[in-house]
């Protein structure tokens, strides 16, 4: 693979995020503009920013630890819109409705107190987080701020009008609906193209997941439809064998893999997908980019080396590499420090209830405890049935990194599968926001 | 006897105050193990959906029984928890059960059909299903807690049972049920409401 082009991009990306990065770290220019501190601190607090699946999990288990420390929630967002189960959306078993949910319980059964508001800038000396509303002061911060687009990876796609028309809808919300409604929209005989980033990414098994309801809708439909899946990838990144065999199995003439196929190029004017293996005319194009952790990872100087696209966390604690009692947990974690796991939600809940430990009991004068962790991800392949890896994960002290402690895949794809996935998602709402 | 208990009490607290004060917070070894497992079976075990078990408040002798046969591989039904269960070694399984074992037992708020659930009553009384897992469903030490569970999950380790996919002496006698009765058994222990 010789992508000079879009690695050019990339690296004047990095270099020009890593510049702001400076800047902010040594003045921290947004404190000074913002008015005083909101909320003075009287006792002992954790700030934790993000409401996403990590973030929620940390404040919940922070307060669920020691109810007696202080613990405020940054969160941009009042409505909680899940990312799992947002395939079913665009795939039409589920509705907007089924994946929204409110904060509320968070406030009301654990006392933690959440903040409307976006924060801009850290200050690790004197331990304040700017926000829009206030800076606010903590003993320990712990940030979950998931992932970004990284639009410019791909030539004709950083503009209003071709991030329109081709919805990445890798954060549900408005862009779920958009993907949703352009499905149902195309006329039978489309053509759907679907564009896999580059790992790594949120949710390595999301993309296909999507491809299979995808396709499932069209057999259903929209005849003589299909969907082509181009994959930055050399091959299907999780789940391979079970995926195919579904495509296989049920949607042989609907759904065409493309393997070492990233997208370079795309036209909004035409909807012409350009890859390393062609040109595609699309009717739909569902255009996941490249993806680094969230905005404010950068905005808050947490990369440690220049070209860092995730931030590089202690594997023990997750406290970031960057300042001492600032913690990073979720997507945005740097997988080379923390170790091999995957950017799910799963693992953003189990490293939120780690670092909620670790910031509680070392703010207590406690050692903290050795991380333990679990990962499955459930993928639906159709209505009904599912595939899925699960695995669980502990701290090595040789390589001090997380590494895996058992685990695998679904032998085979099932129905009994189908509704542990749909438990699954009730469950793990549960443990984030109930 | 009971008198003596409280006073055992009252002392053990007396001793454990001090050490309270200092240890803000108490992370148990399974505590520190167990609270992934909350990401499928929900905080405290009390799983909301059908076909995931509830385990928050389970008996402890029973789930360190089931967590070690997952880990061997011998309940082969269970395909996540026996992947899973082999993460753990059999020390940090029974810390993880007793954990949960030591949550308060809440029940299932699956929807029940009446009729089903009736017709499982009658099944259950002529099979002695009382005798050994309690009058609520509630169990005992190796017997499970099954009366608040949730229905879907109860249907599907019954038909286990009949299948022989889980093998066990004691609840061979539902191999003999057809697949209706077991889900009237099903709907009649998970709408065990007290
Ligand atoms: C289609 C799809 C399907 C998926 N399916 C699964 C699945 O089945 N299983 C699974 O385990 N995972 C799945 N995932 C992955 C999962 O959604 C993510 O891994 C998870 O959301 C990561 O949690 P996080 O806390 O890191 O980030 P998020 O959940 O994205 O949370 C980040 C939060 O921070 C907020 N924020 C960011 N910056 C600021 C700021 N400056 N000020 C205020 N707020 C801010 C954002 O608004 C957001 O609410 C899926 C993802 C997708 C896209
Ligand atoms: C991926 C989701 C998932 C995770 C993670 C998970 N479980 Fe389970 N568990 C299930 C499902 C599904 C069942 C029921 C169906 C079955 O047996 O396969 C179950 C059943 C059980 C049972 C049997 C209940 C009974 O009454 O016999 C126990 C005990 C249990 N789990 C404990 C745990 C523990 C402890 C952990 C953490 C180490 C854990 N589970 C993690 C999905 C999960
Ligand atoms: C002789 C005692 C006995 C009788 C009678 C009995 N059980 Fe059981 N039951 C057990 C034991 C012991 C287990 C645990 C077996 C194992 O380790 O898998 C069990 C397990 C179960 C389970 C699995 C629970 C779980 O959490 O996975 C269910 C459900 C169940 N029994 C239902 C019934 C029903 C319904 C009846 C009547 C038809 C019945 N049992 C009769 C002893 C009994």
């Amino acid at each position: 693979m010789s992508i000079t082009r879009r690695n050019f991009i990339k690296y004047t990306f990095a270099a020009v995020a890593g510049a702001s990065v400076l800047g902010h770290s040594a003045v921290a220019p947004a404190a000074q503009k913002t008015s005083g501190i909101i909320m003075p601190k009287k006792g002992k607090r954790i700030v934790v920013l993000g409401g996403g699946w990590g973030g929620c999990t940390a404040a919940k288990y922070a307060r669920m630890e020691d109810p007696k420390v202080e613990v405020i929630l940054i969160e941009r967002d009042p409505k909680f819109i899940s990312c799992p189960i947002s395939n079913l959306v665009i795939g039409g078993q589920k509705t907007m409705k089924d994946i929204t949910f409110t904060r509320d319980k968070l406030a009301k059964n654990y006392g933690i107190k959440i903040v409307y508001t976006e924060a801009t800038a850290l200050d690790a000396v004197k331990k304040t987080l700017t926000t829009k509303a206030g800076t606010i002061e903590y003993d320990k911060l712990i940030v979950s701020p998931g992932i970004s687009y990284d639009y410019d990876a791909i030539e004709g796609l950083n503009n209003a009008a071709a991030i329109k028309k081709f919805p990445a809808a890798f954060k549900a919300g408005a862009e779920t609906v958009a993907l949703r409604e352009k499905l149902v929209a195309m006329k039978p005989g489309g053509v759907v193209v679907l564009a896999v980033p580059p790992v790594p990414y949120r949710c390595p098994p999301g993309p296909y997941e999507r491809a299979s309801l995808i396709a499932n809708f069209l057999k259903k439909y929209k005849k003589g439809s299909k969907i082509i899946v181009v994959d930055a990838n050399d091959d299907v990144t999780s789940k391979g064998p079970l995926f195919k065999k579904a495509w296989a199995d049920y949607y042989k003439d609907i759904l065409e893999y493309i393997p070492d196929a990233a997208v370079t190029k795309v036209d909004a004017s035409t909807g012409v997908i350009t890859t390393e293996q062609g040109e595609i005319k699309s009717d739909v194009a569902n255009i996941i980019p490249t993806m680094t952790a969230g905005k404010s990872a950068f905005d808050l100087g947490l990369m440690n080396k220049p070209d860092d696209k995730f931030v590089r966390a202690d594997a023990y604690t997750l406290e970031s590499y960057n300042f001492k009692d600032v913690y990073v947990i979720g997507d945005a974690t740097h997988n080379g420090a923390v170790g091999g796991v995957p950017k799910s939600g799963y693992v953003a809940n189990s490293m939120g209830k780690v670092a909620a430990s670790a910031a509680v009991r070392t703010l207590n004068g406690q050692e903290p405890l050795a991380p333990s962790l679990i990962n499955t991800c459930y993928s639906m392949v159709n209505d009904d049935e599912a595939i899925f890896v699960a695995a669980s994960y502990k701290y090595d002290d040789v390589s001090k990194r997380i590494i895996s402690a058992s685990g695998g895949t679904s032998p085979e794809r099932s129905v009994l599968f189908g509704k542990h996935a749909e438990d699954w998602a009730l469950g793990i709402w549960n443990d984030i926001l109930g | 006897m009971q008198k003596l208990r409280l006073f055992y009490c009252i002392v053990a607290a007396a001793v454990l105050v001090p050490v309270a004060a200092f240890a803000a917070s108490a992370v148990s070894e399974g505590e520190r193990l167990g609270r992934p497992c909350a990401g499928c079976h929900a905080t405290d075990g009390y799983a909301p959906g059908e076909y995931i078990a509830r385990i928050g408040g389970q008996n402890a002798e029973y789930m360190t029984k089931v967590m070690k046969d997952f880990a061997a591989g011998k309940r082969k039904g269970s395909v996540e928890m026996s992947l899973l269960a082999k993460g753990y070694s059999e020390a940090d399984l029974a810390a993880i059960s007793e954990y949960y074992a030591g949550k308060p037992w809440k029940n299932s708020t699956n929807k029940i059909d009446p009729k089903k659930s009736a017709a499982g009553f009658k099944i259950a009384k002529e099979n002695g299903c009382f005798d050994c897992h309690g009058t609520k469903g509630e169990g005992m030490d190796a017997y499970p807690r099954i009366g608040g569970q949730n229905s879907g999950y109860l249907h599907e380790v019954l038909k286990r049972y009949q299948t022989g996919k889980i093998e066990s002496e004691e609840m061979a006698l539902v191999k003999d049920m057809s697949d209706s009765q077991l889900e009237a058994l099903a709907q009649y222990f998970s709408g065990i409401r007290k």
